[in-house]
């Protein structure tokens, strides 16, 4: 990356000179390379720049108030519905299943501790923690 | 001109606004800041369209993120980073170099520029400021958009540093070797109209 100090000060100068001469609309400079930055300066004071779109403000607001609005009711119904179908669903499941399910965790008991399992669940809850601070993170940075 | 930025003081109660859903405050931001946001996107990109969704684009991210604004730099300079961001991926994408390549020495910049000639011999202003124009189209997007942000919204050098996330010193060579450059391509145009 280049850096100032390769600068050529007294072309510096005459460059920051111009656009104060320029700002301040001062008298054409006897140096004509004063007067030649004097007309890069007006340039790029005048630069060819696409006009903002009328009501561009007000359209990007609408655009993001809609994608932050709450669900509507008919897709909060849909949710609760689903919610309520998955419910039934391992309701069904533990009915069906529950005898033989708790005889395989007690089997499975006897091999492993309870302190190893609880210490397993604590492992998992901090790791999926960590996951999402760092989800987080990045969604900030753009 | 119109300052580029709205004071810092309204930064606050602004956001304060936006995060409580006050009616109309996220266009109020919109506005305040659209001019800096189309600025730094329209001198990287040069295309109405994508300029246009670009920046609606970044307005949508601020939106989204505005929760997590801490404050740490200016509002301004904190959407100024997001719209850079925002068009430099665009320009990214479509592989287009974002800076010169081999801007590194100012001295070859520098023998281009001819001695000394008479400007006021030469053609009229108001062609040569034309001229001018199609020489800055022709600039690496970067510097674009640093000599606009510069000259005409008046931004300091330090805050630029601060959007594009490039040294200060950087910014400086950037802004210098442009205008070198600008004004060795003015004298060799009213060299070969003469």
């Amino acid at each position: 990356m280049t850096e100032s100090h390769d600068l050529d000060e007294r072309e510096w100068s005459l460059q920051e000179n111009a656009l104060r001469a320029e700002s301040d609309g001062a008298a054409p400079d006897r140096d004509a390379a004063a007067n030649r930055y004097r007309l890069v300066v007006r340039a790029l004071r005048e630069p060819r720049l696409e006009p903002i779109p009328r009501g561009f403000a007000a359209a990007v607001a609408a655009r993001a108030g809609a994608s932050a609005a709450p669900p509507d009711r008919l897709e909060a119904w849909l949710q609760h519905a689903l919610l309520g179908v998955l419910a039934i669903a391992a309701l069904g499941a533990v009915a069906a299943f529950g005898g033989s399910m708790l005889v395989t965790i007690a089997v499975a008991g006897r091999g492993v501790g309870l302190s190893a399992a609880a210490g397993a669940c604590v492992a998992v809850s901090f790791a999926l923690d960590l996951l999402t601070r760092r989800k987080a993170r990045s969604r900030l940075n753009f | 001109m119109s300052p580029l930025t709205p004071p810092v003081a309204n930064d606050r109660a602004l956001v304060a606004a936006v995060l409580a859903r006050a009616p109309g405050a996220f266009e109020s931001l919109v506005r305040a800041y659209q001019r800096l946001c189309w600025h730094i996107i329209d001198r990287m990109v040069r295309h109405p369209e994508d300029t246009r969704e670009l920046c609606q684009e970044t307005f949508l991210r601020v939106h989204r993120h505005l929760p997590q604004y801490r404050f740490e730099s200016a509002l301004g300079t904190w959407i100024g980073q997001v719209a850079y961001s925002v068009a430099r991926r665009h320009l990214e994408r479509k592989r287009v170099p974002l800076v010169e390549p081999g801007a590194g020495d100012e001295r070859d910049v520098l023998e281009h520029i001819a001695g000394d000639f008479d400007l006021e011999a030469a053609s009229a202003d108001a062609e040569l400021v034309a001229a001018l124009h199609a020489e800055i189209e022709a600039l690496a997007p970067v510097q674009r958009m640093i000599l606009t942000l510069y000259h005409l919204d008046e931004t300091p050098i330090a805050e630029i540093a601060a959007i594009t996330g490039f040294p200060e010193g950087s910014i400086k060579s950037y802004l210098f070797r442009a205008r070198a450059k600008l004004r060795a391509r003015l004298e060799a145009r009213i060299g070969g109209s003469t």
